[in-house]
């Protein structure tokens, strides 16, 4: 077997756990795709196929490491080593990636690991591949510049969401599934600000979400104040409805539209 | 020259170059296809401290020969630090249009011979700087293996006249992991060839062991460490490190143990610290 034969074909073992299983299951289907002669098969099948399939993954995680793995490692912390490889070498039947393809891939394989969870964990595997698609979706979206319209809104680059579970836990790249489940129905707020390529990740309360949530299109400083008082008596908050705004304006969360720049 | 005891460029570095330049005698930079990312980087240390260049990207052992912009950004790179010499893996990442990031060994034969040598006798040209090549981790090899690890590369560094980047720990994890003798490794392999070492601390997961640059140097390979210092005529010792790590504190004590053994077999005046 030439040299540009074998490594033609170890390339695509490495990227394809059909042609893997299909070298150590069925070596003829093998055989007839690659074009090998019985002494090439042999040697081929002499691989260990532990070692192959373990390689198979580390290829794969090495990849997810350099494009896509900060928004995948809260779903795969609730796996075992085993369970992710099997997850990750199933994902791949079918999609053999000759380059890095797993940011564009990313959704699909949160979609994938959601759909494959056991039954019993079900409902958590949806809401944290969720979050991670919505993180992800944070750190991709095209940047949107400020609306026409005058006013105060949250600022374009900020994006905050709502989840069944108390943010401190799902904010951890760690994910302990049975405190988890245990505060499953606590409602948790996530601020997300991505930063070239990186994302990070805020608790805020309950009271924050409302007022952002009050702002998601630019408004008066009237009308923000008005919503800063409501939920300052709301939540009966020790603090000054204006002071509220004033750390999310000095923090760049709200900004100011053109024309509103200047007063207050 | 390049000589002493170096570590592998971090982007943690940056901020502490007094305390990079007080600790290391060189540094290794893991080569970054912008120049303009290379220049932001390594910036305060160029023309400091020497750095050597280590590529990862170039397959040289891929039948086709690597892509010519790449060859060009590591030209730049070894240009902008004036590297005293440039690395890259003895291994196979390509073929056609798959590319991985992960390191394939060559079958052991004279046509994979034939071949990386000849990417490397043009790369040096290109360069026009000495090529060092690296030995890579590997739990397998194409069967119908001509020669060992060591008498492949052996053959190798000789037909294409280079030195070796003798990375002690994966040697070792190979070792461990395919079971064969490193000391029989170690010795097939021409002494003045061995030019620059790799070591880092392992880990193992599952039963199967990682080079993954961790913290911590096995004593097995500090002892192989030695074996080469005392045996071969390498004067220049590398930390590898790219995990628990957030500032260069963090690799002060691997690199008190490598300054130690730096200086017990070359006498060097340099302290540990
Ligand atoms: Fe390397
Ligand atoms: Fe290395």
């Amino acid at each position: 077997m030439s040299l540009a034969e074998i490594q033609r074909m170890m390339l695509k073992v490495t990227i394809s756990p059909d042609l893997s299983d299909e070298l150590f299951v069925r070596p003829e289907d093998a055989g007839d795709r690659f074009g090998l002669e019985e002494e090439e098969l042999q040697a081929a099948r002499q691989l260990p196929r532990r070692v192959i399939e373990s390689f198979q993954y580390a290829v794969a995680h090495k990849r997810l490491s350099k494009s896509a793995l900060p928004f995948v490692r809260r779903t795969l912390s609730l796996l075992t080593y085993e369970q992710t490889k099997r997850l990750t070498r199933d994902f791949l039947r079918g999609r053999d990636m000759h380059q890095n393809e797993w940011a564009a891939q990313l959704a699909a394989f949160l979609d994938f690991a959601a759909a494959q969870a056991e039954p019993a964990r079900a409902r958590l595997f949806a809401d944290i591949t969720a979050f991670e698609k919505w993180m992800h979706a944070c750190a991709t979206s095209p940047a949107t510049p400020l609306p026409e319209q005058p006013g105060y809104c949250v600022a374009p680059h900020v994006h905050f969401r709502a989840f069944p579970y108390p943010s401190e836990l799902i904010i951890e790249e760690r994910l302990d599934p049975e405190l988890l489940e245990r505060h499953y129905g606590q409602i948790g707020y996530v601020l997300c600000c991505p930063d070239s390529g990186k994302i990070d990740l805020y608790e805020i309360d309950q009271a924050c979400y409302e007022l952002l949530s009050s702002c998601r299109q630019p408004v008066a400083m009237e009308a923000l104040a008005a919503a800063a008082d409501r939920i300052v008596r709301a939540y009966a908050l020790e603090k000054e409805p204006q002071d509220m705004i004033d750390e999310l304006l000095d923090m760049n969360i709200i900004v100011s539209t053109k024309g509103e720049d200047q007063g207050w | 020259m390049v000589k002493g005891v170096g570590v592998g460029f971090r982007l943690d570095f940056v901020g502490q170059e007094e305390l990079v330049r007080q600790h290391v005698d060189f540094l290794e930079y893991s080569q970054k296809r912008a120049l303009e990312a290379v220049k932001a980087e390594l910036g305060p240390f160029i023309g400091q401290v020497p750095i050597v260049v280590h590529s990862l990207n170039l397959s040289l052992g891929s039948i086709e020969a690597p892509a010519d912009y790449r060859v060009e950004a590591l030209k730049q790179t070894a240009d902008l630090v004036d590297a005293p010499w440039v690395s890259e893996h003895l291994s196979y990442s390509r073929s056609g249009d798959m590319e991985i990031d992960n390191f394939i060994a060559l079958p052991y034969t004279d046509e994979a011979i034939d071949v990386v040598v000849g990417h490397i006798v043009a790369l040096k040209q290109t360069l026009g700087r000495p090529i060092l090549l690296e030995n890579v981790t590997h739990s397998f090899v194409w069967p119908g293996s001509v020669y060992t690890e060591g008498e492949f590369i052996r053959r190798v560094l000789e037909k294409a006249d280079c030195g070796l980047l003798l990375d002690v720990t994966n040697l070792f994890l190979n070792a461990e992991t395919i079971g064969y003798d490193p000391l029989s490794f170690l010795n097939a392999i021409p002494r003045d060839r061995v030019l620059q070492l790799h070591v880092a601390g392992h880990t193992e997961q599952n039963g199967e062991l990682y080079d993954s640059h961790v913290g911590g140097i096995d004593p097995k390979v500090l002892a192989l460490t030695e074996w080469v210092m005392n045996n071969t005529s390498c004067d220049a010792i590398t930390i590898e490190r790219d995990t628990d790590m957030e500032s260069f504190e963090d690799v002060l004590q691997d690199l008190n143990l490598c300054r130690a053994i730096y200086n017990k077999y070359r006498n060097a005046s340099a302290p540990a610290v």
